[in-house]
């Protein structure tokens, strides 16, 4: 882990640790503590498990090394997310070959150490499986979402609400399409508004890119569709999502003409849920784009990803788009003309719009990269 | 000779003019009609060849609060990530 001053760039790097077959998945900040989310293998089960690092903010050292929940495994997605003083980390186990749950637990901001635990999905929904693929912490509550599969097969586009201060179960909202495929991936939430994206199948098997906006608190509390979005060849996903206080954005890709995989952004009015504006792209005509992060801001809303600029060839791309929907400016990297490099995060800060991500070198070999731009 | 533009000039930027020129003669011309109408952004600055010495890495994860900014990363080093 490496920590950055958004206008002096590098401010200092964590201790390395070695986790052989491992890899960092997320990272949230609270005040005073920075978390590191992430899964290793274990030595000689052939199994994958979770951890959950916390350091000083300062850069002061690691506060603590541990998860002790359940064994759970890297394969699928795990990650953490923390706001103020609350910090909720997510994951994803088998029980069976194949039978996914996923969970939640919550960590002290302070000291990082671990507080409660609790399971996607109630005992009284008999659900016969679930998985978490995003979670994000408002207040003193925790919205996650992921897909939740009912006994006969269909699996729903879940969003609950549970205390981000002991894990109870607040409230939740599913939908699904005429097909047993489909899926929560993304969720933000800003002040009332939760948005959140992903896909629904139809009975055909058709795959629309959905987007949904709930409203937290007050009047009106249900999930509207925002869009089912098709490219035209019924091959789409929304991955990533961003609320600020007027707009809903969702960035996925799909497969449109040609049979190329293109990116997409869609912005929607927060309060009515009118579809504002939206862009289609790849970089050259070739396709193989590949949506990876979505960042809104008072300057505009930047989305990350990866797109072939020649054959078997992929360039990072950051875009940003001021609020009205507008090309503001693009970055593409391929530095030393390889075959691989790819955005994979973005992120606002006070002052610089931060892309993370990877390219190949010179060399050969796959080096990590970060970027900071003016908003 | 657009691909390159904006990479690894901070602070270096003869070396980056190099690679531009040489690349722009092997590689040709991009899209000019999508990338003609598309600025550049301002680099700030960059950390970049981050897991020197080993492959691999990865920045996947971003964190902000303010004006500090987190990353994850991970890389294999000597058979290990």
């Amino acid at each position: 882990m490496r920590a950055y001053d958004a206008k002096k760039g590098y401010s200092w790097s964590s201790d390395l640790f070695y986790l052989k077959g491992g890899r960092t998945t997320g990272m949230a900040v609270s005040g005073s503590t920075v978390f590191v989310a992430g899964y290793y293998g274990v030595a000689g089960s052939g199994e994958e498990e979770v951890f959950l690092r916390s350091y000083d903010a300062k850069g002061k050292g690691l506060k603590v090394d541990s998860y002790t929940g359940a064994p759970m495994a890297g394969l699928y997605p795990n990650g953490v997310k923390a706001l103020g003083s609350k910090v909720v980390a997510f994951s994803n186990y088998e029980s069976a070959p194949g039978v996914v749950w996923g969970s939640i637990a919550g960590f002290s901001a302070k000291t990082g150490a671990y507080l409660w635990e609790a399971d996607y999905g109630e005992s009284w929904q008999n659900l016969i499986s679930s998985q978490v693929n995003d979670i994000t912490v408002s207040g003193s509550s925790v919205a996650v979402v992921g897909y939740q599969q009912t006994a006969d097969g269909y699996k729903w586009f879940n969003v609950s609400l549970y205390s981000a201060v002991n894990g109870s179960f607040g409230s939740a909202w599913g939908a699904r399409g005429n097909g047993v495929g489909n899926e929560a991936l993304a969720v933000s939430w800003t002040g009332s508004i939760i948005g959140a994206a992903g896909y629904v199948t139809d009975g055909s098997g058709n795959r629309y890119a959905r987007a949904v906006r709930i409203i937290a608190k007050g009047k009106g509390a249900g999930m509207t569709i925002l869009e089912d979005f098709d490219l035209g060849y019924g091959e789409n996903r929304f991955t990533t999502v961003a609320v600020d206080k007027s707009q809903v954005y969702a960035g996925g890709q799909g497969i449109g003409d040609g049979g190329r995989q293109m990116s997409f952004i869609r912005a929607y009015d927060a309060k009515t849920t009118d579809f504002l504006w939206g862009d289609t792209f790849d970089l050259a005509g070739l396709g193989g784009s590949v949506t990876t992060g979505l960042a809104a801001a008072k300057a505009g809303v930047y989305m990350a990803g990866y797109s072939l600029s020649a054959p078997g060839v992929t360039d990072w791309f950051t875009m940003a788009y001021n609020l009205g929907g507008g090309v503001k400016w693009r970055q593409d990297l391929n530095p030393f003309n390889q075959d691989t490099n790819k955005a994979l995060g973005v992120a606002a800060a006070s002052s610089a719009i931060v892309a993370v991500g990877q390219y190949k070198n010179n060399d050969g070999k796959l080096k990590g990269a970060v970027q900071a731009y003016a908003p | 000779m657009t691909r390159q533009r904006g990479a690894f000039r901070v602070g270096n930027k003869l070396m980056i003019v190099a690679v531009l020129a040489l690349a722009g003669g092997l590689l040709g011309p991009g899209p000019a009609s999508v990338q003609a109408a598309v600025p550049q952004p301002t680099l700030i600055w960059q950390d970049v060849a981050i897991g020197i010495g080993g492959d691999n890495a990865l920045a996947t994860g971003v964190a902000a609060l303010g004006s500090k900014i987190y990353v994850a990363i991970s890389f294999e080093d000597a058979g290990h990530q």
